[in-house]
């Protein structure tokens, strides 16, 4: 019964998370396709809020300095959809992400995927694809 | 489509609703993301069957009722269909133009604000729902939790009212089609995510026609000689149903997005 539930959740995730426009911005006004990024970091803060969905999270450079990121993902309503709640990320959590970085320079990126090290558990953020 | 008779129509049912009960016992655990809503036609298996015929309404129109969403991002950011050109007044050249140009920029979304008509239908990820009643159709769209009402008590359009983000909206079935009138606009919504401008002189003719259990289509007629020197259709929209679901609500909280925009006329 799980099972059917999560092919439903599954699917419509995969329904909407094909989906290229925007309800809110253009992806490429603020972020750029042409600078993805694979990162793992902990956890550090989870705003489950609308319109956009944010974490944080302490990613050390490859030089050993830590560095705070912040990833922006779709409205709590996309992920309910994709399988998220507000409680999928705790603060101390370990995760990689895919994701794109914003185009102003900042410490700031556009989640693609995050995956769950405790569990391995792959989420989509409900991308938004560059238009 | 045969109907079974007797025994073995009671045989079928009964396994049609073994399968629901069966999705409904685990569904009671988990939200109303996914659960089994009454009155969904269904195959043997328990699914949902998007190639039913439409409901109908005890008066024999058809019933619009569900929660629909677009899968097409064709008509997104244009709903003339993509790439296509719609001739504009000047004024309205040179805003589309601005609006093309700065990437959506000044878009209301972006502080919260609402959609246009259909525009406010077209959200990436974020449905609406039609509630069909006999005096009203009432039109609840997900993304910042707002309503839209349109009359079918008989009622004429508004003479002279205080403009409106969605407009005012009456409308009538001409055979299977509901066929709506749109006024009242409030200036500066924008049709469709690419941003087709209209002036308060917007009158928009929207009709709706559901082919099955699992499909909607929309077109609209645009009429607003402050934009446009002459009315035009946009392409046939098509919905899909989202079916054994809810709608989630939805209120903006944060509006962090506008210090990281890029624009290319320079950052407010």
């Amino acid at each position: 019964m799980r099972k059917t539930l999560a092919v439903c959740v599954a699917a419509i995730g995969l329904l909407l998370s094909a989906g290229s426009a925007v309800a809110h911005h253009a992806f490429t006004a603020e972020f750029d396709a042409a600078k993805p990024m694979k990162v793992t970091g902990t956890v550090t803060k989870f705003e489950w809020t609308n319109p956009h969905t944010w974490f944080y999270l302490d990613i050390k450079d490859d030089d050993g300095t830590v560095a705070n990121w912040g990833f922006e993902m779709n409205s709590p309503n996309q992920l309910l959809r994709n399988g998220w709640t507000r409680n999928t990320l705790k603060v101390g959590d370990f995760v990689s992400v895919e994701a794109f970085r914003a185009k102003d320079g900042s410490h700031v990126a556009n989640a693609k995927v995050v995956t769950l090290t405790s569990t391995g558990q792959k989420l989509l953020a409900a991308p938004n694809q560059a238009q | 489509m045969a109907f079974p008779t007797g025994p073995a129509k009671r045989f079928r049912m009964s396994i049609a609703t073994l399968a629901v009960l069966f999705v409904m016992a685990g569904a009671a655990r988990a939200q109303w993301l996914s659960l089994p809503l009454p009155g969904t036609p269904r195959t043997p298996d328990g699914k949902p069957n998007l190639a039913a015929p439409a409901p109908k309404t005890p008066d024999g129109k058809p019933d619009l009722s569900g929660i629909w969403h677009t899968e097409d991002n064709r008509y997104v950011d244009n709903i003339a269909g993509e790439g296509a050109d719609v001739p504009m007044l000047p004024s309205a050249a040179a805003l589309y133009k601005h609006r093309q140009e700065t990437l959506g920029a000044d878009k209301p979304q972006l502080h919260c604000m609402p959609h246009g008509v259909p525009d406010a239908m077209l959200v990436s990820g974020l449905p609406f729902k039609i509630v069909q009643t006999p005096r009203e159709t009432i039109v609840l769209f997900e993304e910042f939790n707002q309503y839209r009402q349109i009359f079918t008590d008989g009622r004429k359009l508004p003479e002279d009212p205080n403009p409106a983000w969605l407009g005012y909206s009456v409308a009538k079935w001409k055979g299977d089609t509901f066929v709506t009138e749109v006024a009242g606009f409030k200036e500066g919504t924008w049709l469709d995510n690419g941003g087709h401008p209209h002036t308060d002189a917007l009158h928009l003719t929207e009709r709706y026609r559901r082919p099955n259990f699992g499909n909607l289509e929309l077109e609209v007629a645009v009429n607003d000689p402050g934009s446009y020197p002459k009315p035009w259709k946009s392409a046939t929209i098509h919905f899909k149903l989202l079916p054994d679901t809810e709608l989630l609500e939805h209120l903006c909280e944060n509006e962090k997005d506008a210090e990281h925009l890029q624009i290319s006329s320079g950052k407010q």
